[in-house]
Order: structure tokens, then sequence, then C-alpha cells
């Protein structure tokens, strides 16, 4: 059975990451991607099954880098055209015309928030003040980290002397709106501390109990060794460091609310890990194919986990029909404009009607209770990722790495904040000349809340999964990876270097 | 659906029509939401399942809640808590002028309720005050989510088509894809003020210029100085120069100086620096805010 993909489609692809990105990053983006074609067969999920890509890499167009000038070198604004996404059938019984280009709209990828988090943190410097700043240093984001967080410091270290106080209070008044007319100058109505002063506070359930106005700043409740990871973000909103801590507490206690046990495909008595090893490869496609964002696939595979987890007795002719579903509803969570019912019945190979879709939606949302909150690896990737001080590349790798556990049922039911651990820690190790220990910083084990020897299995068991992928009957994540909007990061001498050998081979005491 | 008895139809929702309806066991007054599923549709619409799974979550007492969702081939239901009216049926049965306590509790709860979904990573994106739900007890409840959505961080791009016009900021209007909980605050500020004028609703435009020039009017032009970026944004386009010639004391004659500085930093053109909800629960305004209300908690 051919699973046909079409659906080709304009998509922006822009770089989501590189607001944790060092320097520059070099993106040699294709502009047009000829002749992708995808063979993939989940033939009944029990037998071969192939996927092929043919990636025609194109040259990195003049146009992508005249656009990138344009945007201040801040975006990374290089369309990519997936043309001639033509699909065949190979398995000899039917032939399937080729599908002509469908006239809906191409989706819209969701934008680059980093670039424009970059931006808005250039902006909170330029409100502050900061002329000494060269332009071309709004690209990198890392900088402006580092900087503003130094002011932040100094402001921190000001505050202890009294006389330095009103001075600093002055300063972060200019982040202020100034009252428009002079009437409304309050000469005694001090506003609560503002923000930065939150984000010493340790989370607080009760937030109608705070005191109303705070007269004395709060000491830093951060120990020595542990950097303030959001202390430079003051007034970047789309960093939402004002709820920041309270927000990661929250999606922490989402993930323990909605827990994927050991082996829990146990009850099935015909599903196995390998098929469900091959529908989320196969998945993997029809994500790419649809111009989906990943946080979409990661509730995808959240979703198929939690629903076999919790329906035994799942029949094999139904896992697809589960997977595709699973997608349709988490695009319907996710995107701004999601594939329609018929997108995924057609990549089914029509192996299911709307109607079963639907059924099975409902199917899917009332085992699942409605809930779809169960939070995304993603989630906490980016947060780690930043309390690294990440490259791109650090980003892209990480990402290929928790994108490859998701595949491995053996890995299903590590929580995606461990995954995330993992995966950002091997990636330091592998891109760097560090240990482990020396990557793993007191910073990251205190964001993370996982010491070293909690995630040293799981990395050692990703480490395999990643010197085994090209013998792999799945290889979509790594074809995926090949792409050079992601840094081509599976193609990495790292992955195939003497650190990764030396952590696959021991083995995992898990 | 033989559980409930409905009773009359109470309105219409983003996506559903909203019954009041009795629980014919424990004659409890509910709410009914019911959505049609077409065969030729897309399912479960993706207003009613994200408000289903953010409601599920969010469980407070400023947040309208959701007791329960009946599936079936042909419609989904949800079942909310009933209160008594909206925030507009409120003012509409408002004789004279409203109590300033009502409009500072109102607008703590507000903030309150907002506070707790800006800090559980969801927008609302559609405040409004027919969408503010009033109980006989004086509680206001944040109501239909069918426009919300989680964020993640930071913060993604996400569609342009949301806020009611006379609540949208002016970073939206703009054509801002890239927003965040600054979104539902510029909302809030308007809310607060039309709690303060007894339900006249401050911005009330036509279309998006007309909408945009209204709030200029009151509060200026803005440009690169006092909102950097702003001429950068994809539907940015030079409208007149106003002067903020007009002080917040002759729009809101009733508040107080305190309620009018509070007001100042939520209808702040650039969203950089519109006060966060938890800052606002804690400005000075809300000093002598009864006390059962600020410490009545969920």
């Amino acid at each position: 059975m051919e699973i046909p993909i079409r659906r080709p489609r304009t998509v922006q692809v822009q770089d989501q990451e590189n607001i944790y990105a060092k320097g520059k990053i070099n993106l040699a983006l294709p502009t047009k991607r000829q002749g992708l074609s995808v063979r993939g067969a989940l033939d009944e999920l029990n037998t071969n099954v192939q996927a092929q890509r043919d990636v025609n890499v194109g040259k990195t167009a003049a146009a992508a880098a005249e656009i990138e000038k344009k945007a201040n070198g801040n975006r990374n604004t290089i369309r990519s055209n997936y043309s001639h996404v033509q699909s065949k059938i190979d398995t000899g019984l039917a032939s399937k015309p080729i599908v002509q280009p469908s006239s809906r709209p191409p989706l819209r990828r969701e934008e680059s928030t980093a670039a424009l988090a970059a931006k808005a943190a250039a902006r909170t410097r330029a409100i502050l003040k900061d002329t000494h700043n060269k332009p071309n240093e709004v690209k990198e984001s890392l900088n402006i980290y580092v900087q503003t967080k130094k002011t932040n410091q100094d402001v921190k270290k000001a505050n202890k002397l009294p006389a330095v106080r009103e001075i600093s209070k002055e300063s972060k008044n200019i982040l202020k709106p100034t009252p428009k007319d002079s009437s409304e100058l309050l000469g005694k109505l001090k506003l609560s501390e503002p923000s930065s002063k939150k984000k010493q506070e340790t989370f607080n359930k009760e937030k109608a109990t705070k005191q109303i106005v705070p007269s004395t700043p709060t000491t830093p409740t951060l120990p020595d060794d542990i950097e303030d990871i959001d202390a430079g973000d003051n007034n970047s909103p789309l960093l939402m460091s004002i709820y920041i801590k309270d927000i990661y507490r929250y999606l922490k206690e989402l993930e323990e609310k909605y827990p994927i046990e050991f082996d829990h495909l146990r009850k099935q008595t015909v599903i196995t890990g390998r098929m469900r090893a091959t529908l989320i490869d196969w998945l993997v496609e029809v994500q790419r194919q649809f111009s989906l964002v990943l946080e979409t696939f990661h509730l995808t595979v959240g979703i198929i986990d939690r629903y076999l987890q919790a329906v035994p007795n799942v029949q094999r002719n139904q896992l697809q029909l589960v997977g595709v579903t699973a997608m349709f509803i988490a695009s319907k969570y996710e995107e701004i404009y999601a594939p329609d019912v018929g997108d995924f019945v057609y990549v089914t190979d029509k192996a299911y009607s709307k109607a079963d879709v639907f059924q099975c939606e409902r199917d899917i949302i009332s085992k699942l209770g409605f809930c779809l909150a169960r939070p995304i690896p993603l989630n906490f990737l980016r947060r780690f990722v930043k309390a690294a001080h990440g490259t791109a590349k650090n980003h892209h790798l990480a990402k290929y790495f928790v994108d490859l556990s998701l595949v491995e049922y053996s890995m299903a039911h590590y929580r995606p904040s461990e995954l995330a651990a993992s995966a950002i820690c091997l990636s330091l190790h592998l891109l760097s000349n560090k240990t482990l220990s020396e990557v793993w910083t007191p910073t990251l084990s205190y964001y993370s809340e996982y010491s070293l020897d909690h995630i040293d299995p799981i990395i050692r068991k990703l480490a395999k999964i990643v010197v085994n992928v090209e013998n792999s009957k799945f290889k979509a994540v790594y074809n995926k990876y090949l792409d050079p909007t992601l840094a081509k990061v599976a193609s990495l001498p790292q992955l195939r270097g003497e650190a990764i050998y030396e952590l696959a081979k021991i083995p995992s005491c898990s | 659906m033989q559980k409930y008895e409905k009773l009359e139809k109470i309105g219409e929702g983003t996506y559903g029509t909203v019954f009041k309806a009795k629980n014919k066991e424990t004659h409890e007054i509910v709410a009914l939401k019911r959505v049609r599923l077409d065969d030729d549709d897309e399912g479960v619409p993706s207003s009613a399942l994200r408000e289903i799974c953010l409601l599920k979550e969010l469980k407070h007492k400023n947040i309208v809640r959701l007791y329960d969702v009946l599936h079936s081939e042909k419609k989904l239901t949800l079942v909310f808590e009933h209160c008594d009216q909206d925030l507009k049926k409120y003012f509409d049965s408002l004789n004279g002028e409203i109590d300033l306590d009502v409009v500072k509790s109102f607008m703590y709860q507000l903030l309150r309720g907002l506070a707790f979904c800006h800090s559980h990573n969801v927008l609302h994106r559609d405040l409004k005050p027919q969408n503010l739900l009033i109980n006989k007890n004086g509680e206001l409840k944040l109501a239909d989510f069918g426009l919300a959505r989680a964020f993640g961080i930071p913060v993604k791009c996400y569609s342009a088509e949301v806020v009611t016009l006379w609540y949208r900021p002016p970073d939206v209007l703009f054509g801002a894809k890239l927003y965040t909980t600054s979104i539902d605050m510029w909302s809030a500020g308007c809310i607060f003020a039309e709690l303060a004028n007894s339900g006249r609703p401050l911005f009330p435009g036509s279309d998006v210029d007309d909408q945009l020039k209204r709030i200029f009017k009151l509060l200026g032009t803005p440009n690169e100085d006092t909102w950097p970026g702003v001429t950068q944004l994809p539907d940015y386009k030079p409208l007149p120069v106003y002067q903020p010639s007009l002080g917040l004391a002759q729009v809101v004659p009733r508040l107080p100086a305190r309620g009018r500085d509070l007001l100042a930093r939520l209808l702040t053109c650039n969203p950089a620096l519109r006060m966060p909800a938890d800052d606002a629960m804690a400005h000075a305004y809300f000093h002598d805010l009864n006390p059962s209300v600020k410490n009545d908690r969920c």
C-alpha cells in the first residue's frame, strides 16, 4: 500500500530558533526542492516500510540573501518551494494519477519569533538608552542576553546600595509609560516593583496574597552558582519573563499529570512497538509534506501514546487511522490553518473515509478526556537551550535527537522534559570538546531540575539510537534533518565520531 | 441530552448557541453551549477543541467553569456553570451611574482571571463585556475561550484575526502577528474605561482605520520614538499625527487619579510597555479594594 502525499505548497521556512543562536547562522536553504518523492508504505503496518526521500538541494538563493538584508539581517526569510511533490504507487496493484497542486492557499508557517524576539530585545535596549551597541549586534541574540543580563546584574548590585537605588529605579521607570499629561502625574504613587523583582520570586500560587506595593526588593533566591537566565529579558514580552517561572512550573505539573508508562503498549494484543515506530516514522513525512510546525508533530505523538495506553486491543488496520486522526486533532489545536480532513484522508490513500476520521476523532478526544495540555519536549527544549546559551546548531541537533527518540518505543515513557534535557546535553557534548559533566552546568541542572546522573542513561540510549539510525528502517527523521533548513545536523561528522560511539557502547543501566 | 432540560436561549457564542438549562436530577441551572457537527465540516471545530482543552485545565474562580462535555455524532454540547448575565447586559440594566466600588471589584477580578490564564500560558484573545459573566454575588468570570490558545515561549506567530475591533490593540490593528499576553491587557484597559463610564465603549470604531484614529486621538499617534518598530509592522500606515490632547481625566471623569494612572498603563500603544496583569493587580488603585474581593480566592 502506498501512501501518497499531496499538497505541494509554497512554504515560508524561517529559522524559528535562532533566538538562541550565537553569531551568524549559516543557512544554506534550497529555493526549491524539486522532484521530492516520498515512497512510504505503511503496508498493513507489519511489512516492509521504506521511506525514501530524494532532496535535490538547490542553491542558496541570492534573493534570499536580499530578503535577509532587507530584514536587517534579522530574519532568515527564505522561501522554500515544495513543488512537483508527486506520489508514486509502488505496489503495482493500482496506479494513481499524479495529483495536481491543490488550489488551497498555502499553509502559513508560524513565523520566526526568534528574530522578532531579538528585535524586541533590541528595542528594549534602545529604550534603556543603551546607545553603545552596534546595530549589527541585533543579529546576535546571544549577545543581547549576555549584555542585558550584565546590565541587569549591575542594577541588582546597585540595589544593594540605598544611594544608588533611586538612580536604578529611575532607569527602570524609563520602561514605564510616562503619563500623557501632567495632571496624570501622581507624585506619591509608586507602582509595584517592576518585573525584575518578580523574577526573583519563587513560584507563588496565591497571587492574590501578594503584597500590594512591595516596599523592599526581595533578594534573589537563586544560589550563587546559578545564573538567572531570564535576567536579560526585562520587558521583552515575547519571552514572557514575568510569567516564565510560573509557566514552567505548570508545565512540569502537567507532564506529571499525564504520564506515559513504561511499556505502555503491553495491554495491546496486536500493536507492537515496531508498528508504533512505523506509524510515527510515516507521520514525520506527513508533517513535512503539510509543512506542519514541529509542535504539531510532538503533540501528535503524545496523543497517539496516550490513546494507545488508554485503549487496549487496537486493531492493526486501525492504527494508521489513529495516527492521522491524532495529527488532524493536533493540527486543529496548534496550527493557524490546519489542513482539512480531506488531506488526511488522502495521505492514507483513502484507506479510511472522512466519516472514519470523525468517528476516530470523537473516540480519541473522549478517551483523552479532551485534555491536550500534556506538554511537548519542544516546550522544555527551548528553555534548556536558553539556559545552556546553546547555538542554533545545538538546538537543531537537540531537536533531531528528540524527534529520533519519539519514534523509538523504548523512549516513549520518558517525560518530555527528560527527553529535552538529555537531547540538549548530548548536543552540547558532541559539539564541544567538553565532557558531559562539563556541559551539564549547575545552571542547566537547576532549570531542568535533573542531575546528570538522572539523565545519563537516557543520553546513552539516545546515543545508541543516533549511531544506529543509518541501519534503521525508520529514516524519516534522519532524512528530515538532512535538510539545510535544519542545518543538515543529521550528517554532522560528530554523529559518527568517537565521543558518541563511546557513549553508545556502554549498555544503558536503566 | 436527557440529563438537561432546556429553558431558554441565552445567546450565540463564537461558534455555538448557548441555552440556559436545568439538570433534571439535581435541578442545578447550567448553561449549555451547543455546537453542530456537520458531515461536510471539519469535525470538532478548532475553536471548540481549544476552548474545551484550555478550560479543562483552567480552574479558577474568575474563569467560567466547564462542568462537562457531551459529544455525539451530530453535536457537541459544553456544559458550563450558569451566570446570571454578562457585563454588557449588566451595563444595559444599570439605572444611572455605576458604583465605583463595583468598577474596582470587577476590574480586579478581571485582572485576576487574566493573570491566571497568562501564568498558565493561555491567551484569551477576545476579551469584551459580552464575554465577561457576572453572577448575583458580584463575581466576574472570563468566558468564551473560542479564540483562546496556548502559547509557547518564545511566543510564536499567531493569527492576526483576533479580538473584536473595539478591543483590539494598535499593534494587532497594524497587523502584528507576534503578540503575547499584552494583547489581552489592551482589551482589559478598554473594558476598564467602559466600566468607569457605565458601559459607554471607549473606542467604538467602525473599521480598522477609524479604530486607529480614535485610539491615537486620545493617546497620540505613535512614532519610532515612542514605539520603536511600529513603522515596520505589516499593515502599518502613516496616520494623521495627533497630539495626546485630551487628558484621561476628561475621558473617564469619574475615575480617581490612581485609576487613571492604571488605565494609562494598560492603554499603552507599545505592547512592550503595556502593564501585565500581575503588576496591574498590585497597582495602588486597588489599595483600598474591599478585602472580601481581594481575599476571595479560588
